[in-house]
């Protein structure tokens, strides 16, 4: 039930703030080219995490990843 | 101006209390600590700008301590953590642990006030010292020997810086800590790299995730806030406008970000968030302008809290239940929910949430790097705020608190009521600053034009850390963590190591075994040489002396020679 709310909450919050995002006056001072994409902040947010992640375990997996007594003399 | 004579640079109230502390009763030591935190605290809070010391050394005037906006908020928030840090620590009853504290902030302090690159100096290397006393009182293998790096490396960081110094003046016969110029003489360079290493710059980082995840529990709470950030206040006297310092500045926060990713350790995961908070620092003072100065001292100061609280939280997780990692860790909410919400308001403000100290301060930085154009940096330093929500935000609470437990017969000990206390009040600070802007801007070196609490700004931040939160749900399995360590740029040092020890010590003590050897060897030799020369003609028994009567030789055999000898000389004589 408690994890049924906040899923809930986050989806309300999302609306509400592509609600703001499409009816806000667009600022110009700072006008970069992903202004004008739509929602871009939410794929931003969403890719990135993925991205990261994906990236990291890989480097991990591939090349970085040891045994706990890698450095240990033995 | 405040008179010369009056001004005690606020180190020494440090100084003398950690010669004072062992003189006390052992009952009254940790109310010590406090007292004399909180006098620096109240004493820092009441110099006036423009207040400064010189004394006279030689032919040099030294400036001991020389008061401005940016070293008063960097002296205040340090003795702010430290009296948080003493109440935090007020359980522990180890008066070498306390005084190394004091010692470490004073230093911390020390850098803070001073005016001339001398004093900076003295101040500079004392912190390396004293911190090392934080890493090596964890007392196990692990920390001793990591302490040996952490000493190897700030003791280069400091040759560095002295070079850089001596150099320096000798050029322009200046010793007063002024602006450097970009592009400038080889001796910026030096600085830079002395300097660059205590902020822990890569690939001159891994002194930082190498340590602290073995430092003592509550040493760990000073560490995390005073070196990198007193290096951050010295790049920001010194070396502001460097461009190289945005390009690794935001290297330096991603990297931070995705070794974090990979970290299975509570304290390394926080240990590479350091890293890449400070990042964000090193880039704001690379682009330079005022409200990237700006927003790197508010994000340095908002960085001491908020790290700090963290490190208190997993220090609790360690020393409630002895175990930092988190393959070892889980299902601790049940008995930990008071200290796993303290943690998470902190990780929200790391993570740049409204209402919050991070995101009035980070967003002074990317704003900044908006203003000059580093579109690229801009959206690197998202990312890496993406990255921060979720390691230490998302994974790190997950995998402590929430999943499966992996130990069910876990014990976990009493948390001490005064690590509450303390997460509380730094926690209080970091949401006032949140919702109350204007008092942590007002602080600030310059004055500050800036609205953290716009429309554009609150969307951004909710839409991003909304979705990082959800593809971090999705994605939760990846990111189960496992056993083992990983590589960073210490490899380069710590896997040498081996070959050089083989190089250099290890066949030095082969030369040496092997010339013992010979040397025993000869001895024994010439001893039995000695006690029975016969033994060169034949198989004797070695041990056994030489006797007269039994070795003499027949008389023959004399006979025989001296007749020998007669023919001999008579034959010469013959011709």
């Amino acid at each position: 039930m408690k994890k049924y709310w906040f899923w809930i909450a986050l989806i309300l919050l999302t609306i509400i703030s592509l609600i703001f995002e499409f009816t806000m006056s667009h600022n110009s001072e700072h006008h970069n080219w992903w202004s004008s994409i739509p929602a871009f902040w939410i794929i931003f947010g969403f890719l990135g995490c993925v991205l990261l992640v994906i990236f990291s375990k890989t480097i991990g997996k591939l090349f970085l990843d040891r045994k706990e007594d890698y450095y240990d003399d033995k | 101006m405040m008179i010369n004579e009056f001004v005690i640079p606020p180190a020494i109230i440090l100084i003398i209390g950690a010669f004072v502390l062992p003189l006390l009763r052992k009952k009254i030591r940790s109310i010590a600590f406090l007292f004399f935190a909180f006098l620096t605290l109240f004493y820092i809070w009441n110099l006036p700008d423009g207040a400064i010391r010189i004394a006279h050394v030689m032919d040099y005037s030294l400036i001991l301590c020389k008061v401005d906006a940016l070293s008063r908020i960097f002296g205040l928030v340090f003795s702010f953590i430290l009296f948080a840090g003493g109440i935090y620590a007020f359980h522990i009853k180890e008066t070498a642990q306390q005084s190394a504290a004091l010692l470490y902030a004073a230093g911390a302090i020390g850098v803070c006030f001073a005016g001339d690159l001398f004093t900076l100096f003295i101040f500079w290397e004392s912190m390396g010292f004293t911190s090392l006393y934080l890493i090596w009182a964890r007392r196990t293998k692990e920390s001793r020997e990591s302490g040996f790096r952490y000493l190897i490396y700030h003791v280069f960081g400091g040759g560095m810086l002295f070079i850089g110094i001596l150099m320096h003046i000798s050029e322009t016969g200046n010793i007063m800590i002024t602006r450097l110029f970009s592009g400038g003489s080889i001796s910026s360079w030096f600085i830079l790299l002395g300097v660059a290493i205590n902020a822990a710059i890569p690939p001159l980082h891994t002194w930082l995730s190498d340590a602290y995840p073995k430092a003592t529990i509550t040493g760990a709470v000073l560490l995390s806030a005073l070196t990198t950030k007193s290096a951050v206040y010295v790049l920001i006297r010194m070396f502001p406008g460097w461009d190289i310092l945005v390009v690794l500045g935001v290297i330096m926060s991603i990297h931070g970000v995705v070794f974090a990713v990979l970290s299975n350790n509570i304290r390394g995961i926080l240990s590479y968030h350091i890293m890449s908070q400070v990042g964000y620092m090193v880039a704001g003072v690379g682009i330079g302008s005022a409200m990237a100065l700006n927003g790197a001292t508010a994000l340095a100061i908002s960085n001491v809290l908020y790290k700090a609280t963290l490190f208190m939280g997993t220090g609790v997780v360690l020393y409630t239940t002895g175990k930092d990692k988190l393959n070892e860790l889980g299902g601790l909410v049940k008995s930990q929910r008071l200290t796993m919400c303290l943690y998470m308001i902190a990780a929200l403000a790391i993570s740049g949430a409204p209402l919050l100290n991070g995101f009035v301060s980070k967003s002074l930085v990317i704003g900044s790097a908006g203003e000059a154009h580093h579109n690229v940096a801009m959206l690197l330093l998202h990312l890496a705020s993406v990255g921060t929500f979720l390691s230490v935000g998302l994974k790190l609470p997950y995998f402590t608190w929430f999943s499966k437990p992996k130990d069910k017969n876990l014990v976990v000990k009493a948390t001490p009521k005064n690590m509450y206390i303390a997460m509380v009040i730094v926690n209080l600070l970091c949401i006032l600053y949140g919702i109350m802007p204007s008092l942590l801007y007002k602080l600030l070196p310059f004055p500050v034009h800036f609205k953290p609490y716009n429309m554009h700004h609150l969307v951004e931040t909710v839409q991003v850390l909304t979705f990082t939160f959800i593809a971090f749900w999705l994605f939760r399995k990846k990111l189960k963590p496992h056993k083992g360590i990983f590589l960073d740029f210490d490899w380069f040092y710590r896997r040498p190591a081996k070959l050089t020890r083989r190089i250099f010590v290890d066949s030095t003590a082969m030369i040496f075994d092997k010339a013992d050897k010979l040397v025993e060897y000869v001895t024994k030799k010439s001893v039995d040489f000695g006690r029975n020369p016969y033994i060169i003609f034949g198989k004797f028994n070695p041990e056994k002396s030489y006797t007269p009567d039994k070795y003499r030789p027949p008389i023959r055999i004399l006979l025989l020679s001296v007749l020998g000898a007669f023919i001999f000389i008579f034959l010469l004589g013959l011709f």
